[in-house]
């Protein structure tokens, strides 16, 4: 065990979050566990909470990573969360969550019948889903922003962007950043997949 | 930044004493078991005692609509159970007994599911929390973080006291005899963890209720229960005994009409010692308190209770607890306050306070029903409604049997606030205790004995209901619908108006999603009495059978006629003209929705099932038979209904030859009809070699036919034992259906 946290989300918004049809997420996530390889690691179940307001939506369930078109907080994204150990530095794992969460929005963009689902790149949330590792306070923006920032760089033309805190103390740690934008998901997955290698 | 393991340092100090080194028991009962130095079977129930459940496919194997597939789990073969992969992702129980929870800690589990779960926090129908998805390395500090805030996941699952629920507006009722929450709070600490409680062959369920006429804790149906009653002055309890829901639901019996409050807990603890002696231990589908009451009779086990009692050591927690529960009194947060009539009311205000607020007993406050979707919330919501919680009325929460969260001692004059900030974080839904607010188990959305989607059909009634204009009638709009996955009835089907669980059928050659009918369950009266079987519907057709039943009932219902008289009146053969319909099933190339579940995007299964040509032919010519045998069920439980208990004994004897003679008949053409031979070739050919055994409930189904056979026809029917063999009957054929299924699916992959 690392003592960096396991669970670490991103989250990148909508471009169009009015015309969500959540059920619809339903038969795509079904027919990417009976594929394989759509996304990366064990996928195991679809979980179905779009009757929860402002809730997690439908999510894909995984052993190493759930994902899910989320409504926290109501604004619909496209969210991916860690929930084994992942390998290297905080930057590099923020990194990797960023690029997970950027994979499966490139998944959804391939799915013709939920055309909703397409994300903007000049947002993201990143949260730190360990209250004992990192609490939203400033202490831990001041300690961890930076990290989290230099992730970030490559979706900012290699700059690490300002970043925004959200919520009080008793929300897990979590930040928000604008971006420059890269000019379309593939870039932004290899430029971070290239920072996470590096 | 902190480490990980500081948990463990920062919390332990905070905890009971106990509670601190028991879960460090368990963390290292679970390293063990990586090592393999704990054998699976006892660590599965080390796990199970601790409130660690298994879920849905977590042996490794899912049907993705096209298959059974592997999950390959990065631990490989390690297990926590048997056939329980390690790695499988499982539920973690929490106790809230009688419901009570605080803001802190309603804030600690919102935490504990946002860091180590998805996000949700389930209510279950025994006034619980649920987290899903939860990796058994992260139920460690799940524990720690809520044994610190004084709630535990201890004994919420195994073959213990369960939670013990309590009536959610207990302390502020109408019809209470008095708050039995101090009561139903001693027991629960004077039994947990009781060494008299170690030794049950299958769990206890305990309810606490206030009085006898309103729904509250729902004693009748529980392996226990006590409800308040005061005489001469003094508080005491009636003590029921043996109820139950499941494949097989009892009315539970009254064990003492009268204890003084000072005599519950040695009672309870005598009850536990004579349950743990002499209960069932090897056979789990007839462990419960209820078969070993069936099988003495209420007044033996009173007896042994009694001498149970007798020699008990004295222990001072008896009624040690009992000055405090006499000076028992809520803490409100606020002063009452009246409404002000002339104040501007929020929209949408008026229609939830029409069905989700009711006056306390104590002028100027309310209580406030928080109607949950499905029983669900997010961790964000949760520390919205804490929040919530400490502004209008402090500790004064509860969870609920239906799936709720009540707020109690809100002044009225907050009533439009409250409901404003309830409105803020999605919690400000009208409809509670209306037929919008439906009851479901977990199913098969994350439970590994679900049959059918509860949750999926619950989901989609909701939303057809509050669509629906017919609901506006006054009498269709108090009727309660619940649904359970399965026949082991959690979502309580039985005591819903209109109820129902999961099975299935196979039609030619495919399986597709079913749900029995319930109608006509008594919610009042403590559970007063179960509804009745009316029939397999397929599920896509359920919400047509609630409109059915719903408006008929509406327009045909006599002058101050209730839905469960209406039910009786009209009788198991009327329904089963009404919705007769309904049963019929489009062909598979012709509507394929048919054959998927709610909320589901796959081909239905119970398992691996292939189609191959001779196994279609077999199970066609077994489906006539077994369609005749459903005839005959039908007319046992018609019988029934008029009163012919002979005769409804008589029929559901034969439906169960007729069923078992199905069976045999696929292996022997010419098989012979005579009961004897049908019943030893049965045995023989399927009970004996286990190939009729499901793996979750054995051959349990097959029992009543045997001992129905063995014994002959009763020389004085019991109406009782006549309707669970009724019931019986029809689980039988159900489970003969099943093992085609299973068959048809082996026969198919060999092919």
């Amino acid at each position: 065990m690392s003592d960096f946290p396991a669970r670490i989300s991103a989250k990148f918004f909508l471009r169009d979050g009015g015309d969500v049809d959540a059920p619809a997420l339903i038969p795509v996530f079904h027919e990417w566990i009976r594929r394989g390889g759509v996304v990366s690691g064990l996928v195991i179940d679809v979980a179905d909470y779009h009757h929860v307001p402002d809730g997690p939506g439908v999510m894909l369930i995984g052993h190493e990573w759930d994902r899910a078109v989320d409504f926290t907080g109501g604004r619909a994204g496209v969210l991916s969360v860690s929930k084994r150990d992942l390998d290297g530095s905080l930057s590099e794992r923020v990194a990797a969550v960023v690029a997970d969460a950027l994979a499966a929005a490139s998944a959804l963009a391939g799915e013709p019948s939920v055309p909703w689902a397409r994300v903007g790149l000049d947002e993201v949330e990143v949260t730190i889903l360990d209250r004992l590792f990192a609490p939203n306070t400033p202490e831990s923006l001041e300690a961890i922003g930076p990290e989290i920032a230099a992730a970030l760089a490559p979706l900012n033309d290699g700059a690490g962007p300002g970043l925004e805190q959200v919520g009080d103390t008793r929300r897990p740690f979590k930040v928000r950043a604008s971006l420059a934008g890269a000019p379309d998901l593939a870039a932004a997955l290899e430029g971070l997949r290239a920072s996470a290698v590096a | 930044m902190s480490s990980r393991a500081d948990w463990r340092d920062r919390l332990n100090p905070q905890m009971e004493p106990g509670l601190a080194e028991e879960i460090d028991v368990f963390e290292a009962q679970l390293e063990l078991r990586q090592q393999d130095r704990i054998d699976e079977r006892v660590f599965a129930e080390t796990r199970l005692r601790r409130g660690a459940y298994g879920q849905r496919y977590d042996n490794g194997l899912r049907h993705d609509g096209t298959g059974q597939k592997q999950l390959p789990y990065p631990a490989g073969r390690l297990t926590k159970g048997p056939e329980t992969m390690w790695d499988a992702p499982g539920m973690l129980r929490i106790k809230l007994p009688y419901g009570g929870i605080t803001p802190d800690q309603l804030d600690v589990i919102a935490e504990s599911a946002e860091e180590h779960s998805d996000g949700i926090l389930h209510i279950t129908t025994r006034q619980d929390v649920q987290l899903h998805f939860v990796h058994l390395e992260d139920t460690v500090t799940v524990m720690r973080r809520i044994g610190a805030v004084g709630i535990t996941t201890r004994e919420a699952c195994g073959n213990g006291v369960r939670n013990i629920t309590g009536c959610p507006v207990a302390g502020v009722c109408h019809t209470e005899a008095f708050d039995v929450t101090p009561y139903a709070d001693a027991m629960f600490r004077f039994l947990l963890g009781h060494p008299d409680c170690q030794d049950f062959g299958r769990k206890f369920k305990i309810a606490f209720s206030g009085c006898a006429g309103e729904a509250c804790g729902l004693v009748m149906m529980h392996d226990f229960g006590a409800i308040a009653q005061v005489r001469d002055g003094v508080r005491g309890f009636s003590l029921w005994v043996g109820g139950g829901l499941g494949t097989t639901p009892q009315q539970a019996k009254l064990l003492y009409d009268w204890v003084p409050a000072s005599d519950l807990l040695p009672v309870a603890q005598a009850v536990g010692r004579v349950f743990g002696r002499l209960g069932e231990k090897k056979n789990r589908n007839r462990a419960r308190i209820k078969f070993l009451i069936t099988k003495l009779g209420v007044d033996e086990f009173r007896g042994l209770v009694d001498a149970e009692r007798a020699i008990l050591p004295h222990d001072d927690r008896w009624t040690s607890f009992l000055p405090g529960a006499e000076a028992w009194a809520d803490n409100p947060r606020k002063a009452p306050a009246p409404r002000d009539p002339s104040a501007e009311l929020p929209e949408g205000y008026a229609e939830w306070a029409r069905t989700n607020v009711q006056a306390q007993r104590q002028a100027g406050y309310s209580v406030a029903t928080v109607a949950l979707p499905l029983g669900d919330l997010t961790s964000e919501q949760a520390r919205g409604l804490s929040d919530i919680a400490r502004l209008h009325v402090g500790d004064n929460i509860r969870t609920t049997v239906e799936q709720n969260v009540v707020l109690r001692y809100v002044p009225d004059a907050e009533l439009p606030a409250l409901y404003q900030a309830l409105a803020g974080i999605g919690l400000a839904s009208a409809g509670a205790g209306t037929i919008l607010d439906i009851t479901a188990c977990p199913g098969t959305d994350t439970c590994k004995l679900g049959i059918s989607s509860s949750r999926g059909l619950a989901g989609e009634l909701r939303t057809r209901l509050a669509a629906a204009s017919y609901i506006g009638d006054a009498s269709i709009e108090g009727l309660r619908i619940k649904v359970s996955g399965c026949f082991n009835s959690c979502g309580q089907h039985h005591v819903a108006d209109i109820g129902f669980f999961g099975n299935n059928r196979k039609i030619n050659g495919y399986s597709v999603p079913h749900f029995q009918v319930v109608l006509g369950g008594r919610w009042r009266e403590n559970a007063g009495s179960y509804g009745m079987p009316v029939g397999a519907i397929p599920s896509k057709r359920i919400p047509e059978v609630v409109e059915k039943i719903t408006t008929t009932f509406a327009s045909e219902r006599h002058e101050g006629e209730t839905f469960q008289d209406w039910i009786a009146r009209l009788g198991k053969k009327e329904i089963g003209v009404l919705l007769a319909d309904l049963k019929a099933i489009p062909g598979y190339d012709e509507d394929r929705s048919f054959y998927v579940d709610w909320a589901d995007a796959r081909e239905y299964s119970v398992g691996d099932i292939g189609v191959g040509e001779c196994a279609g032919e077999v199970i066609s010519r077994t489906e006539l038979f077994l369609t005749e045998a459903e005839g005959t069920a039908f007319d046992a439980q018609v019988a029934l209904e008029d009163g012919d208990l002979a005769r409804a004994d008589d029929l559901s004897y034969r439906a169960m030859l007729q069923a078992a003679w199905a069976l045999v008949r696929t292996e022997q053409f010419d098989a012979s009809g005579d009961p004897d031979d049908v019943v030893r070739e049965f045995k023989q050919r399927f009970y004996d070699t286990e190939r009729f055994f499901d793996r979750f409930s054995g051959g349990k189904f097959a029992r009543p036919l045997f001992v129905r056979h063995a014994e002959g026809a009763p020389s004085d029917p019991d109406a009782e034992q006549v309707r669970i063999l009724a019931d019986e009957t029809q689980l039988f054929i159900d489970a003969v259906h099943q093992y085609e299924i299973r068959q048809a699916g082996a026969t198919g992959a060999s092919v």
